[in-house]
Formats: C-alpha cells, structure tokens, sequence
C-alpha cells in the first residue's frame, strides 16, 4: 500500500513533536502531557500494528484452551456451558481480530460462569484453579510483553521477545 | 458473619455512586468544558454560595491524576482584599474509579491538624449547581516528582525520587502512622458506613464495591480476575479494628516542597473509607508503584525496601502486621487495581465518557502486571 502505515504513524509522531506540542502554551499542563501520550501511543502502535491479529488468534487460542482443559475438571451442567460456548466459536475467523475478539468473549463469558459457580454453591475443583493458573500466567506474560512499550512495568527489563509468547 | 457472597452489602453512599455511573454512561460521550465555560459556572456557583461579586479568573486545567478534572483559578470576592488561588476538582461522568466528591471532603477536612491536606472549601457532590459532581480545595503548593527529575510518570507511576528519597521516605511512612491512629469516631464522617470490628463487614463492603464495578464496566472477560474474586469470598477475613484506609497512599500522591522535601499534602483521598489497616500497607506495596534503585533494590513506592518499610510502619505505629492478613490484602487491591484498569478505565475510554481517555487506555495496558501478581499470589494459596 501506498503510503504505507508505518510511513503515516512515523509521520504523525513527528508532527506532534515537533509542530503540535511546541505550540502548545507552557503553562497548559494537560495538553502537553496528553501530546506526550500521543506521541507515546503512536509508539506503541507502531511496533505493535504488524502483528495484532496474530496476538488476537493467540488470545483466542488460549482461551479456547483453557475451556476445553476446565471441562475435564467441572461438573456436568459447566461442561455443557464451555462445550456450547465451544461450539458457538468453532469457525471463528483467525484473520478477523473482530471474530477473534467476538469468540475470546463467548468462551470468556462461559467460563466466568463456571468459576463463579453460582455465587459459589459449586464447587471449583483444585485442579480447575491450577488450570486457570497455568492460563493466568501466560495471559499475563503476553500482555505485559505486548504492553512493555508503555514504560510502567517495574520488571519490563525481563520480559522475553515477543515472538516467544506471541 | 456476613455471607461473603451476599453482593448487596456495600456501603450505601458507594452504591449511590455505582448506580449513577450508569446513568451517566447512558447519556453518552462527553466533551471536555472550556476554560470560559468552567468560569461561568463558577461565578455562578460562588453567586450561589452568597459570596460577594465574585469574579473567577485565570482558569487553567491541571494535569496528573487518571479521573478527575482539575483546574486552578482566582477567586475575587467582597470579603478578601487579594484574588485567592483555589482549585476545581471535578468528576467526568466515567473516570477509572468511581467515587464520592462529599466523602473525599469529609475525610481531607477531618484530617486537617493531623497531616498536610488541601482543605476543601465547598462541595457539590451530586452536581446540584455545577452540573457535575465537584468540589473546591485551597491552593498547596509542592511537587509530586522531583522538578530536577528526568523521569516523569503517569499519575506517578514511572517517578523516581532517587537523592530525595532519604527526606521523603519518613515522612511517608508517618503519614500512615498518623491515618491509622486517628480517631475518627469523634469525626464528621456522616457519608461513611461503619463496618463492626470482629466482622467481616469491611472486606465485604470492600469487595463488593469493585466486583461491582468490574462487572457493570466490563469490556472483555479475564478469567484470572473473576477467580480472584472467588478467592477473596471464600477467604474473607474478619476486621478486628477499624481505621481510615487512605487506600491510595503510593508515589504520585503526596506532594512536597524543594529543596526542603518537606510534606505539603497527602493527596487523592477519594478511594478513602473505613476499614482494616493492612489494607493500605498491602496496597503501597504494589509492584507498579514501586521501582528499583542503582544498587538493585526494589522500593515500595520509590522510597525505601519493603522490608524497611513494614519495620518502620510496625515500630511506630504499634500495629503489628499479621502476614496471613496483608496477604488477603495484597490480593484484594491487585483486584482492585485489576478492576480499575481493565475495566472501568477502558468501559469509560470505549464509552467516551471521561476527558484524557488516552491516559485510561494508557493505564488500561499494565493490566498485566496486577495478573502476574494475581496469579502469583494465588498459587501460594491453592
């Protein structure tokens, strides 16, 4: 495509730094500090547009994952709630990060219900709890690889290259 | 004993502001007010408040802070000879928290005398004349991050204090002192449920507060956060004192003078409400609060190591810290935290409801790390 995004996003950084924010009166705190987010944004934008669906089809991956290990683990009438779940997302498009994000919060929703267990009058076996665990932690490590442009993470330092958890 | 999953135990005035949240959010996406517009409506709010030909001026917003609208103006009236510098602290329909202007001035008020507070003029706390929730602070002057300091973060998070650490570290640790010492009972805390020692009323009130914001507000489904809150129901512990939790004291919300490093106000006492001690020392010791030092040490809110934090905290406040308690409450604020900034803060940035979506959405990306914490902190349990 011509011009390409990475060509528009380098473009609007700059414009931003170097003709918006300068304008910007000194004494407007706000407006400077949100032109820094912009600028921030962008960035993150930029290392990140390339592979967003792919990062959607691992999160949707993941998550289907997870329901199908938690219906090894739980009680008849949940299985039928992931399985119905399952099978309302089984040909989610994985080039479509709409679908993607569509299907990540069917099964999303469906094993929401079987950890709440009915406001806890079900019990959620030791293993189910590991298994959301072994989910959490990956979950949580690919977010924060994902994220680490923002700069909050204390520990950003040892997180590995996205390409590994992606 | 309460049931832990009786979701309707919350403090009242809380639930008051949970359910206008939805009403707010249902007006849809809202536009920042101009300088010339939040200037008419303080005159005419002063006109209100009977103060003599009040002429508001110089009206500048202010930035920091991740849900409030804040603007610094002068007042004239007929009762001062000089314009007085106050500051508008106002709530757009959807911030990342939700939560009371009236309890905020009751709490900042009682405090007065005991620490360094902005003291809160007027309150309008459910938008009677100014149309939105707000309230009116004196001016105090200071900084939140060292002015000479390279690192400038978001709502504090990302500051280092590096050199000033050493003047500024006692001074935090006996802000928590003196919150928890205080004697609220003979207080105006008139907004405020009071939870009964020996219960488990404090947490619950507490959880269901941020369950209910998490599920009015989500966006997307995380598995780990709803376990989480399982946990925290079934692991509910009871409170046997009840103290005033700041529930925000961290880097970003206390402000100081240079180049003395002393206190000029604790500030942001929104999240503020009664409860167990152990719950503002776990929230501190968040990691995303935190950073690390030059020699490699992790300080709790960039100013000292945790363990140094808790000796102090123990030595001169005479609270003794029960490790199974601080545990529950590291996992009930990584919840909330959770809660915040996966939720609330992206529902209001989907929703266009706040005025700096970009600093929510900002925020909303170090979901991550209260995962990774989450996680980490319930595998020990289970």
């Amino acid at each position: 495509m011509l011009p390409n995004i990475d060509v528009r996003l380098r473009n609007m950084v700059k414009a931003v730094q170097e003709v918006i924010a300068p304008a910007i009166r000194e004494d407007e705190k706000l407006a400077q500090e949100q032109a820094r987010l912009v600028i921030g944004q962008l960035g993150m934008l930029q290392e990140q547009w390339k592979n967003a669906v792919r990062y959607e089809a691992g999160s949707y991956r993941l998550i289907r994952e997870l329901a199908e290990t938690l219906t090894e683990f739980v009680e008849t009438g949940q299985v039928a709630v992931l399985q119905q779940a399952l099978g309302e997302t089984a040909e989610t498009d994985q080039l479509d990060i709409d679908a993607l994000n569509a299907g990540i919060c069917t099964i999303g929703d469906a094993i929401d219900k079987v950890i709440l267990g009915d406001d806890g009058k079900l019990p959620l076996s030791r293993e189910a709890w590991h298994a959301i665990f072994d989910y959490g932690e990956k979950d949580a490590l690919r977010s924060r690889v994902w994220f680490q442009g923002n700069g909050i993470d204390p520990d950003r330092g040892d997180l590995p290259p996205l390409e590994e958890v992606i | 004993m309460a049931d832990p999953w009786d979701r309707k135990a919350i403090d009242p005035r809380q639930d008051v502001i949970l359910e206008r949240t939805l009403v707010s959010r249902a007006k849809g996406a809202y536009r920042a007010r101009t300088g010339d517009e939040i200037a008419a409506m303080l005159a005419r709010y002063f006109d209100h408040l009977d103060y003599g030909n009040p002429v508001v001026s110089d009206v500048r917003r202010m930035s920091g802070g991740a849900s409030k609208e804040q603007f610094i103006f002068n007042l004239a009236h007929s009762g001062v000879a000089e314009p007085e510098k106050l500051i508008l602290r106002m709530d757009p329909p959807e911030g990342i928290a939700q939560t009371c202007r009236g309890r905020e001035a009751q709490l900042q008020n009682a405090m007065i005398g005991t620490l360094p507070v902005a003291p809160v003029r007027h309150v309008d706390m459910d938008g009677e004349i100014m149309d939105q929730p707000g309230s009116i602070l004196e001016f105090v002057s200071g900084v939140t991050e060292p002015s000479d300091s390279d690192a400038h973060g978001v709502s504090g998070m990302g500051s280092r204090f590096d050199d000033w650490a050493p003047k500024l570290a006692p001074q935090f640790v006996d802000a928590f002192v003196k919150i928890h010492a205080f004697d609220w009972q003979s207080a105006d805390l008139s907004l405020f449920a009071r939870p009964q020692p020996g219960t488990n009323e404090a947490p619950l009130w507490e959880l269901n507060n941020w369950a209910k914001l998490w599920w009015n507000a989500l966006v997307e489904p995380v598995p780990i956060i709803t376990l989480c809150e399982r946990w925290l129901r079934e692991n509910m512990p009871t409170c046997d004192k009840v103290v005033i939790v700041h529930s925000d004291l961290r880097i970003g919300n206390f402000m100081f003078e240079e180049p003395s490093g002393k206190f000029t106000a604790i500030l942001d006492w929104e999240l503020g409400h009664l409860g167990d001690f152990h719950e503002d020392i776990a929230w501190t010791l968040m990691r995303l609060f935190g950073n690390w030092d030059d020699d490699g040490r992790f300080l709790v809110s960039g100013l000292l190591p945790r363990e140094e934090f808790l000796a102090q905290y123990q030595e001169l406040s005479g609270n003794v810290v029960d490790p199974k308690l601080l545990h529950y409450y590291e996992v009930l604020n990584a919840y909330k935290c959770a809660s915040m900034d996966m939720g609330q803060a992206l529902r209001a940035a989907e929703e266009h409801t706040n005025h700096q979506e970009q600093v929510l959405t900002w925020l909303g990306s170090a979901g991550g790390v209260f995962l990774r914490q989450i996680t980490m902190l319930l595998r020990e349990e289970i």
